[in-house]
Parts: structure tokens; C-alpha cells; sequence
């Protein structure tokens, strides 16, 4: 079933949002290393060999005040995301979270978050008789090994937008801080499609 | 792995999982959330019946999955007037029925939403699918996720599930799966 290894780190439950209105400051500060071209480039590469390829934002649902943005992370020198932030004239808090299967039998929540896992797939997962789960957890981070990208992608890894002040259409652009521990704030203009 | 069997003939084999013993959900009885009438699982003779257990507050497996739907059903052409889709939500409290039809309807034209306020119903109707759902804890905000089995369930005439497509069965392979279904 779900190939998480256990107990890596338990998941914290701290809310970003109190550092929200201080981050896009920031984040706009530094914006000038990514955005300046934004719209014709789809990878950002930062000096510390932080590779951002394909970032990108679902459109979204009718009625739906949710978001999740995907995008694939090298770091040649190895790296950990640790927080992503949207501007806050697009959604209120931004989360990083991991989409699990469970078993039925295991669904309390008391799983430990891994948080080593990028691209693994989803074959099969959850068909043992149809009973898997799949459930949200929100992670501290997503760390980047040196030799292989990771792939925040549906089922995986996601950035969550929530409560979007409005919904977003393909086409958009949505502007993503994300703070990696080595790296620093890199900025990256996340397009908005349907899938 | 499970599905290794579909790799060299295409056309012929389906991609989702068929179960040994399929599903029989012929006595699944469920109405419409929008106007109260039947929702028909059982589809009539030469239709297919798709049936989801999701929420709207689902930012990533649902949306993904609905958003692979639409593509099949733009694929499947003319085919897909005889495909309709169920959305069962599995978070009655806050997916009313005007929420599940602004929701379903962004992505589909063909489709039923279906709200169970009785959790117990809702267990039974889950159990007949052989699904299960349960809504996490309630954090500071308010907000909750929804665990919930995450599988597109396809119902023929007789109310047999005839394939089911897990989380990540990509358009292709569901467009596959209808043609052989409905041909």
C-alpha cells in the first residue's frame, strides 16, 4: 500500500498566516530575480542551484475558495522547502501539504509525515478491496536531494491556496515565494490552467 | 503493476481495475440533491453511470479527478451523451446542493450530486461501493479534510461495476475504458 516510511518527523501544525502580511513584503522584494521574465519562462534557476521547473496553479472549480499549485524542484546541492506564500490579495494563507493514502484501518492521522518521498505514484495505491483513503496532511517541509528532482505534483506534494479571494482562471499568473533553507526566497510565476 | 496487462493490446483490455467478483449496486437507491428525484446509478440500456465519493473543499484529488473526467468526456465525443456521472459528497454539512452543482457543473455536463445527511445512510450507501469516508479534526479555523476513497466507479445496465479507475487513471485510459464499455 502507501510506501511512506513512518516516523521521519512528526508534521507540524503551525499556521502560516500571521506571517503572511511580513513574507509578501519581503517576497516583493526579492521579486526581481524571478518575475522580471515570468511570463515567457517556465524555469527559475537560482544561484544556489535551486532548479524550478513548470509551475502551475489549477484553475479553479465553481463555487471552490481552494487552490493547489505544482511545480518540479531540483537542488544540485540538496535543499528543503520550508514555506510558500501567494500574495495575499490571491488567498489568504498558503500551506504545503502531502496528499496520503491510507488504509481504513488507519486514518487517525497518527501517521508520521514523510517527508523524503517527492514523485513517488499513485499506481494501485489504495485498491486493496477499494478501501484506501486518501487524505491531506500539512508537512514542515519538503527537502530536495541532491541527485533527483521532486515533483510536487496531484496526489503528491501540492501547495495549498486557501481561501482564494477570487477564483482563478487559465491563463493567470500567480506569483509564489517559496523560502528553502539553503537557497533563500526564490519567486516563481506559476500559470493557471484546468490541468 | 496491476494494470501490466494493458500495455501491449491496447483497444482490447481494459485499464482500470475489474474486480473478480464485481460490485453489484443495482439496490443503491439515492436522490438528486438539487430537486429530490432518483438518481439513477443503474443506468438505462446502452448508458454508463459513473459514481465518485468526494467533497468540494478538496483542493487536489478531487479537482484532479474531475478535471481528468471532463478531458474523457470531451475525448469520448458523441459517446459521452450516454455517460453520467454521480457526485456523492462525502461532507454533507458544508456541500449543499447549490454548492455541489456550481462545483460538478464546472467540469461536467452530464451529472447528479447527491447529498446523505444521515451519516449512517451515508455509510450504507458507501459500503455498497465498498467506499468509506471520515472527516478529520476541525482546526482553529474551522476547516476540516475529508479522507475519502478516491475511485471512479462505472456502472452498466445491470448495476454491475464493470471497471473502477483509482486516483491518477489518466483520461486516455478512462476514454479506453467507456469505449469498450459502451461499444
Amino acid at each position: 500500500m502507501s510506501s511512506n516510511p513512518e516516523g521521519i518527523s512528526v508534521p507540524t501544525r503551525v499556521r502560516l498566516l500571521s506571517l503572511v502580511a511580513a513574507l509578501a513584503l519581503t517576497g516583493a522584494a526579492v521579486a526581481g530575480c524571478g518575475s522580471s521574465d515570468g511570463a515567457t519562462s517556465a524555469t527559475t534557476v537560482a544561484p544556489e542551484g535551486v532548479v524550478i521547473t513548470d509551475p502551475w496553479v489549477r484553475a479553479t472549480p465553481g463555487g471552490s475558495t481552494l487552490g493547489a499549485a505544482y511545480m518540479t524542484i531540483s537542488a544540485s546541492e540538496g535543499d528543503r522547502l520550508v514555506r510558500a506564500e501567494v500574495p495575499t490579495s490571491i488567498a489568504t494563507t498558503t500551506e504545503v501539504h502531502e496528499t496520503v493514502t491510507s488504509d481504513s484501518t488507519d486514518t487517525d492521522g497518527a501517521m508520521g509525515a514523510s517527508e523524503v518521498e517527492g514523485s513517488e505514484d499513485t499506481e494501485g495505491d489504495g485498491m486493496g478491496g477499494g478501501m484506501g483513503q486518501m487524505t491531506m496532511r500539512e508537512v514542515s517541509g519538503v527537502d530536495i536531494p541532491a541527485d533527483g528532482d521532486v515533483v510536487l505534483e496531484p496526489g503528491g506534494f501540492h501547495i495549498m491556496l486557501i481561501d482564494l479571494v477570487a477564483p482563478l482562471a487559465a491563463g493567470e499568473v500567480v506569483p509564489i515565494t517559496l523560502t528553502f533553507e539553503k537557497a533563500g526566497v526564490i519567486e516563481v510565476q506559476a500559470t493557471v490552467r484546468s490541468s | 503493476m496491476v494494470m501490466s496487462s494493458c500495455g501491449g493490446d491496447s483497444g482490447s483490455a481494459y485499464q482500470g481495475i475489474r474486480r473478480p467478483s464485481p460490485l453489484d449496486v443495482s439496490s443503491v437507491s439515492i436522490t438528486d440533491a438539487r430537486d429530490g428525484s432518483a438518481v439513477a446509478v443503474t443506468p438505462p440500456e446502452g448508458d454508463i453511470t459513473l459514481v465518485y465519493f468526494g467533497y468540494t473543499h478538496c483542493p487536489d484529488v478531487c479537482p484532479t479527478t474531475f478535471a481528468d473526467l471532463r478531458l474523457a468526456m470531451e475525448d469520448l465525443g458523441p459517446l459521452a451523451d450516454r455517460v453520467s456521472t454521480v457526485f456523492v459528497t462525502a461532507d454533507p454539512q458544508r456541500d449543499t446542493a447549490d454548492v455541489l452543482d456550481n462545483y460538478v457543473g464546472s467540469f461536467l455536463d452530464r451529472y447528479s450530486v447527491v447529498r446523505i445527511e444521515d451519516p449512517a445512510r451515508l455509510r450504507e450507501v458507501e459500503a455498497q461501493f465498498q467506499a468509506s469516508s471520515e472527516l478529520g479534526p476541525v482546526d482553529d479555523d474551522g476547516n476540516y479534510d475529508v479522507s475519502h476513497t478516491a475511485i471512479v466507479y462505472a456502472v452498466d445496465p445491470s448495476g454491475t461495476v464493470q471497471v473502477e479507475w483509482p486516483f491518477g487513471t489518466k483520461a486516455p485510459a478512462i476514454v479506453n475504458d467507456l469505449e469498450l464499455l459502451l461499444s
